[in-house]
């Protein structure tokens, strides 16, 4: 007899089981912290029921118990801070109790989900898991929840691919796990799976933005990021690339509350490349000069808005918000703006069922324009870079033309008539219905919907300056996505014996997801007219749909409440598995041992310095399903004969025995808490090893087939993450708390298909895998030295004298590696001041170590036919030979620059009002924040931005500077007003 | 087995109670192309197949006529960035750096483009008698594969010594050598010419299948004669040349949405153009030459001289599988290597008349190398742009013995297959 079904048949007999009534018991009080200021939103539940409440803004709360048992157990949290508990005795009337809770440096009291959906603390567990609350999302300046993480999390390096605005971030939580797939991580919000898709519907370059950018950063309530594999039990074979969960805000009881805030901030962009300013061009005619920066760029505004209310019963609670942001982008003609409407609502049924509902309603609207150049070569800042700064791009002032551009497209012609709207209507929605049936069991059925249309077009007027586009281009694409999650979980907590705590989690999830994209293309187009409506028009159509289900079951150990054992399988079917590897298996085992709970360390000299130490371990496995969901299939393809339509077979074979790649991790670290709770530091060393990467590999030609995807490759990534925070000053009218995370990576590609190394598509044959290097290295044309060093020319002569002038031209050398993209360490330094309780600041430095980049736009800068950059101007000048530039631009390795730098990513400070000066307006607090993102970047490399990269969100073209906008600098201005 | 069983169990009543009853299961079935199963067991599926199989051939063509044009110089690159099509304009003109990498991916197209003609007429033969089709469609279906088969055979063993012609797609095919695989082509065409006498192509074949302007049972004859001549048969190729009437013509046919690849090749990228000797050693007035070229000079990588092609200027022109005045060389060659210099100068002269040049007087030619040195020179100018012009160099004799004949083989076929040969 199958598990699932005497599994679901207990849910419905438990169900059924009446709660004893009894007397009521009132509780009431206030939480605060440890230098006595309220806490607003500590949750209050009554261990193993539904009963439950939050302290409201002054941090008071009030629970109604209708059927109290003596010795249950109250448990007051709040992030960032130790629990309180308390037994109760009474079982009537009403106590008075207040709570005080103190700092928890190490956050390990946290509750998270991650082996069962019933939340775990992270003390119990055998690997690290970060959580950042909604204070460090909402302060950061952010537009986006995943811009908003970068620095937050050890182990997770979040990088902005392009200014943009609405998109285009990646997060790469311990290194690529993949070099097919997307490495993005498995997005979960409120327990509902949502896509954070990347497709690029149309081509505008190569970057694209990312779905996590239809979320309100307001809405978020804190963030848990489940970093590997050993971690991962609840998602299987979708978990290679880490979970990111997010959980919304909910309702607290109480009155009616209410909090807007409005932000008024500018971008621009920090850094501009100096241009050409020579009076003369390479055939010496007296030429004007201009920098179109000027034209392209622009300070941009932004107001963003938001509203929330929240309030409720004892029974009842509900969030509802709504948020509308307008941004510019700081290229001309581009913006975004987002429209969001979210309620959530819990009601506790009985005080044995309790209902949450999440839903959440977005619409965006953005313009974009092309830029990068990977793949499109219209962009507005390609073409900054493929016109000479002499060539004349304004607009006729007698006909109101533009000029036609210097080699695709004149960038201002761009900026004036072309167009790239996209727009997203999302809703996500979630329901969760869960039963404590009796002490220590819960059932918890959970259903996720998360569906959204994308629209993307493009829009090229005809006559356009666009030599290739000259009768203009309209696309219009659209991708409909379905995605369905639905769960079942069970988990049990029992005591066998004195000290001994056994928690049973199983569970069955089913996940579905559909995506239709469609897209309808017109050429020759009629004057005037913004629709597909031309003389050549081309559609297509192509659906993507993959159903996976697992199942899951967990056994935890707590014994003396010092040591936790873990073990659990995970189990995975998936329809893009192949028919004899439908079913996988992914088990993990954990320990943690909290050494400072025994009698030898408390009394050793050591426990008066380290209060609390942990040791931990973990070693699991984990999956990453297929990119495509048919790519099992030998697939038969459209084939054009005459008018006729024929078919043929793809010449990539299919492969039933197609698998998921499969991480196992081992990671081992350490939790101290040091100086009486001042300081906190969490340690931990990952190895990664994926095997049975899908990669193509080459099946016998004559075979009819070419290649064959088939689980053949291996990587391997390993590192360390240190977290340290630090409570320097804690007193009444001053606080001071620094948090530092470090974090390394060594990625090596150890095996490939057929042992070779390929280059990467889209990469102009210069991004490239090899086994035993570094993924995604860049490979390219050298200098050629002399054992000295120095560079010679082609008769084998250095090209520069003792002065370190040039005077000779550079040979091309042989391709070879020039360029690792993968940083060694990224780190983050944040400092967080308190004074006199109405004044915070907050500073956040990010940095990056190691790593090159490829500056292809100094390429082109300095390449004589465009001749735009300043360097270009040396050559003019005499200064070096003719011919130089030329030369030198076909040698990759000149432009391999060091990917070091540091960011000056959050300042914000914040000033709260007086009560008593806003308080006739029925203002119950306000407080100004002034905030900055991004203000400086201290970095030896030359281009626009080191972090921008015009590979956008693909996996493997990282670090490559060709025409992508740079990620702004942003300052504002924000008031918010509670209610 | 009973472990799997109880997981399949599993798997559907979870999927059933949690998705919803009925029909949510984990086969799912590609919407966006047939798999091999749907296509391979249908009759819609063997007829479009035997669609697509022409669009192959003509994508095969495209290769071969740039590969052969490439390396015999009749054709030259436009561009000094095409490093991979480079390396053959630099073969067999063997200096040490000038060979084509076993690695080189336009190598592999040619070969595997050939193959992918194979399998798809493989996957007709296999199963035209396994579905529903109509006698004559049927005949037709399958006299279509083997010939496409032959031609694609013949093809192969012109750029390679050794080339494999059974037990592809298994595990690690036996090379054959020139003999066999002439043969096997052979027997594939002559087979391919019974089943179309035996049953004649229905209507459904000749106006839904076979594209508009393809005379398949002319092109199966010559084919024959090409196949028999390259094999050394020369009565036997002159015999079958006789079979094709003087006024059949096969070409496979293009449209506005289906192009003519060469088109881009040659206009659209522009990769290719002709080599200028084809215009400087021209007789004075040869026709000819308008097709060849439209007379406007390209100064190529290097310092070579190239000109602007004048064939395949539309989407929508048709590639011939055969001319008429190949059929004629074919007879001359026949006649030539049989000895009869006069039959051969007769059917040579056709085709210079044709061409606006002067009739040859057969009295002048003494030796056989005279003649076949003309029908050589002829074949350039009539054949030009057809990927004819490598194998004929090495028939005609006219490669220097030091230099390399044949095209290495493609890396990932000897990676997988240890029964490739060594290299030329």
């Amino acid at each position: 007899m199958s598990r699932s079904l005497k599994l679901l048949a207990a849910i419905v007999a438990v169900a059924a089981i009446p709660a004893l009534a009894s007397a009521q018991f009132t509780m009431q009080g206030k939480v605060t912290d440890d230098a006595g200021r309220p806490i607003a939103g500590a949750q209050l539940a009554l261990e193993g029921t539904s009963i439950g409440t939050a302290t409201n803004d002054e941090g008071g709360y009030r629970l109604v118990i209708a059927s109290p048992r003596p010795g249950q157990l109250l448990i007051v949290r709040f992030i960032g801070y130790k629990p309180a508990r308390f037994t109760i005795a009474q079982v009537s009337g009403t106590l008075t109790k207040d709570f005080s809770l103190l700092r928890d440096v190490l956050q390990l009291s946290q509750l998270v989900v991650t082996g069962t959906r019933v939340a775990a603390e992270k003390s119990t567990l055998g690997t690290t898991l970060a959580t950042v609350n909604s204070d460090a999302i909402s302060n950061s300046g952010a537009a986006q929840i995943d811009v908003a993480l970068s620095g937050k999390v050890a182990g997770a390096l979040v990088s902005q691919q392009s200014g943009t605005p609405g998109g285009g971030t990646t997060v790469r939580i311990r290194g690529l796990s993949t070099l097919s797939r997307s490495s993005e991580p498995l997005y979960i919000i409120d327990g509902v799976i949502v896509d954070n898709g990347g497709t690029q519907l149309i081509d505008l370059g190569g970057y694209s933005s990312n779905r996590l950018s239809d979320l309100d950063p307001n809405d978020i309530d804190h963030i848990e990021i489940v970093k590997g594999a050993a971690a991962a039990a609840l998602y299987g074979s979708r978990a290679n690339d880490g979970v990111v969960q997010i959980f919304t805000k909910r309702g607290r009881p109480g009155a009616l509350r209410g909090t807007a805030k409005v932000t008024y901030a500018t971008d621009d962009a920090e850094r501009r490349v100096a241009v050409n300013r020579s009076p003369v061009n390479a055939a010496g005619a007296q030429v004007q000069r201009y920098d179109y920066q000027d034209d392209i760029f622009r300070r941009a505004p932004t107001v963003n808005g938001s509203v929330s209310m929240s309030g409720g019963d004892d029974k009842t609670n509900f969030y509802l918000s709504a948020g509308l942001v307008n941004q510019q982008g700081i290229i001309k003609s581009t913006g975004y703006k987002r429209e969001n409407l979210r309620l959530n609502l819990d009601r506790n049924v009985t005080d044995w069922l309790r209902l949450g509902i999440s839903t959440t309603y977005i619409h965006s609207d953005a313009d974009l324009q092309p830029n990068g150049g990977l793949t499109s070569t219209f962009g507005v800042l390609t073409n900054f870079l493929f016109t000479p700064n002499s060539y004349s791009l304004a607009r006729d002032p007698v006909t109101g033309d533009f000029p036609v551009g210097f080699a695709n497209a004149n960038p201002l012609e761009v900026i004036a008539n072309w167009r790239a709207p996209q727009t997203i209507d999302r809703a996500v929605g979630g329901l969760e219905l869960t039963a404590y049936p009796r002490q220590g069991l819960s059932i918890a059925y959970r259903l996720g919907y998360d569906g959204y249309t994308q629209n993307s077009s493009q829009y090229v007027p005809r006559g356009s300056s666009a030599p290739a586009l000259i009768t203009g281009l309209a696309i219009s694409a659209t991708s409909r996505a379905t995605l369905v999650n639905s769960d079942v979980d069970v988990s049990w907590i029992t005591n066998p014996m004195s000290g001994v705590k056994l928690t049973t989690g199983t569970g069955l999830n089913f996940q579905s997801q559909r995506f239709d994209i469609s897209s309808a293309s017109a050429q020759d187009l009629a004057l005037l007219t913004s629709t597909v409506q031309g003389s050549q028009q081309f559609a297509s159509q192509s659906v993507d749909e993959r159903r996976t289900l697992g199942f899951y079951g967990q056994e935890q150990v707590a014994i003396n409440n010092r040591l936790f054992l873990t073990a659990s399988l995970r189990s995975d079917a998936s329809s893009a598995f192949g028919k004899t590897e439908r079913q996988q298996y992914f088990p993990k085992v954990g320990a943690s041992l909290d050494v400072s709970e025994f009698g030898f360390w408390q009394r050793s000299w050591l426990a008066s310095t380290v209060n609390r130490f942990r040791l931990r371990a973990g070693y699991g496995f984990s999956g990453g399903q297929p990119a495509g969901s048919y790519q099992r299939f030998s697939n038969y393809i459209f084939q054009a004969a005459a008018t006729k339509s024929g078919i043929v077979n793809s010449l990539t074979q299919g492969n039933e025995g197609l698998k998921p790649e499969r991480a196992g991790e081992l990671e081992t670290g350490f939790d101290a808490e040091v100086y009486g709770g001042r300081l906190g530091l969490e340690f931990t060393y990952f190895d990664k090893k994926v095997r049975d990467l899908i990669l193509p590999k080459t099946v016998t030609p004559s075979s009819g087939f070419t290649s064959q995807l088939a689980n053949v490759g291996e990587l391997v990534n390993s590192g360390i993450e240190v977290t340290m925070r630090s409570f320097n000053v804690r007193r009444a009218n001053l606080t001071w708390n620094t948090t530092l995370t470090l974090s390394t990576n060594h990625p090596e590609v150890t095996k490939l298909s057929d042992g070779g190394a390929f280059f990467i598509p889209e990469s102009f044959n210069v991004v490239r895998v090899e086994a035993g290097q570094a993924p995604g290295h860049f490979f390219g044309t050298t200098y050629v030295r002399d054992a000295q060093g120095r560079i010679l020319d082609k008769n084998g002569a250095a090209i520069q004298d003792a002065s370190g002038k040039f005077i000779g031209i550079p040979a091309i050398g042989p391709r070879r590696i020039i360029g690792n993209p993968n940083p060694k360490a990224y780190w983050s330094f944040a400092n967080d001041i308190t004074v006199h309780k109405d004044w915070t600041l907050r500073a956040q430095f990010d940095g990056v170590n190691g790593g090159v980049l490829f500056n292809f736009d100094r390429r082109l800068l300095e390449t004589p036919a465009f001749g735009t950059g300043k360097a270009y101007e040396s050559e003019l000048a005499g200064a070096v030979p003719k011919g130089f530039f030329q030369a030198r631009r076909g040698i990759f390795e000149e432009y391999m620059e060091s990917g070091t730098f540091v960011k000056f990513r959050e300042l914000s400070l914040s000033y709260t009002l007086d009560p008593r000066w806003v308080s006739h307006w029925g203002v119950r607090g306000a407080q100004l924040q002034l905030s900055g993102r991004n203000l400086h970047t201290w970095t030896n490399y030359t281009g626009w931005d080191p972090e921008s990269n015009a590979g956008g969100q693909r996996t493997l073209v990282r670090g490559f500077g060709f025409g992508t906008i740079p990620v702004p600098r942003t300052v504002a201005l924000g008031v918010t007003a509670n209610f | 087995m009973t472990s799997i069983h109880i997981s399949r169990a599993t798997r559907t009543a979870a999927v059933a109670l949690l998705a919803g009853a009925g029909a949510c299961g984990l086969d799912l079935t590609n919407p966006n192309a047939p798999t091999q199963q749907q296509v391979l067991a249908s009759s819609a599926g063997v007829k479009a197949l035997a669609v697509g199989l022409q669009g192959r051939l003509g994508q095969a063509n495209e290769q071969t006529v740039f590969v052969s044009g490439i390396v015999s110089g009749e054709l030259g690159n436009t561009n000094n960035s095409q490093s991979t099509q480079r390396e053959f304009q630099n073969f067999p003109d063997a200096t040490a750096n000038a060979k084509i990498e076993e690695t080189n991916p336009e190598l592999l197209n040619l070969w595997s483009r050939n193959y992918a003609v194979v399998k798809t007429a493989e996957d007709i033969l296999q199963n035209a008698d396994k579905v529903q089709l109509a006698a004559g469609t049927k005949s037709g279906v399958v006299a279509l594969a083997k010939t496409a088969k032959a031609l694609a055979f013949s093809v192969l063993i012109e750029n390679w010594q050794k080339i494999p012609v059974e037990n592809l797609g298994g595990a690690q095919p036996q090379f054959v050598d020139r003999a066999a695989a002439l043969t096997a082509a052979a027997s594939l065409l002559a087979s391919a010419r019974a089943d179309l006498a035996a049953t004649a192509p229905s209507a459904e074949f000749t106006t839904n299948i076979l594209g508009a302007g393809i005379d398949l049972a002319n092109t199966i004859r010559a084919l024959q004669a090409r196949v028999a001549l390259a094999a050394g048969s020369s009565e036997q190729a002159l015999t079958f040349a006789n079979d094709v009437p003087a006024a059949a013509s096969s070409a496979l046919p293009y449209s506005t949405v289906d192009r003519n690849p060469l088109r881009d090749d040659f206009f659209g990228a522009g990769l290719f153009a002709g080599i200028a000797k084809i215009k400087d050693n021209a007789e004075a007035g040869d026709k000819r030459l308008d097709r060849i070229t439209d007379g406007t000079a390209i100064n190529g990588p290097g310092s070579s001289k190239l000109l602007k092609l004048n064939f395949y200027k539309l989407d929508t022109d048709p590639v011939p599988l055969f001319t008429q005045d190949e059929l004629t060389l074919i007879r001359a060659e026949a006649h030539a290597r049989g000895g009869r210099l006069a039959s051969a100068v007769a059917e040579l002269n056709k085709v210079r008349t044709a061409a606006g040049l002067g009739a040859l007087d057969a009295a002048t030619f003494t030796t056989q190398q005279q003649a076949l040195d003309q029908i050589y020179r002829e074949r350039n100018y009539s054949l030009f742009g057809y990927g004819k012009r490598w194998a004929d160099e090495r028939r005609f004799g006219k490669i220097a013995e030091a230099k390399v004949a044949f095209l290495p083989y493609p890396l990932s076929e000897r990676a997988s297959n240890p029964n490739v040969p060594p290299n030329p």
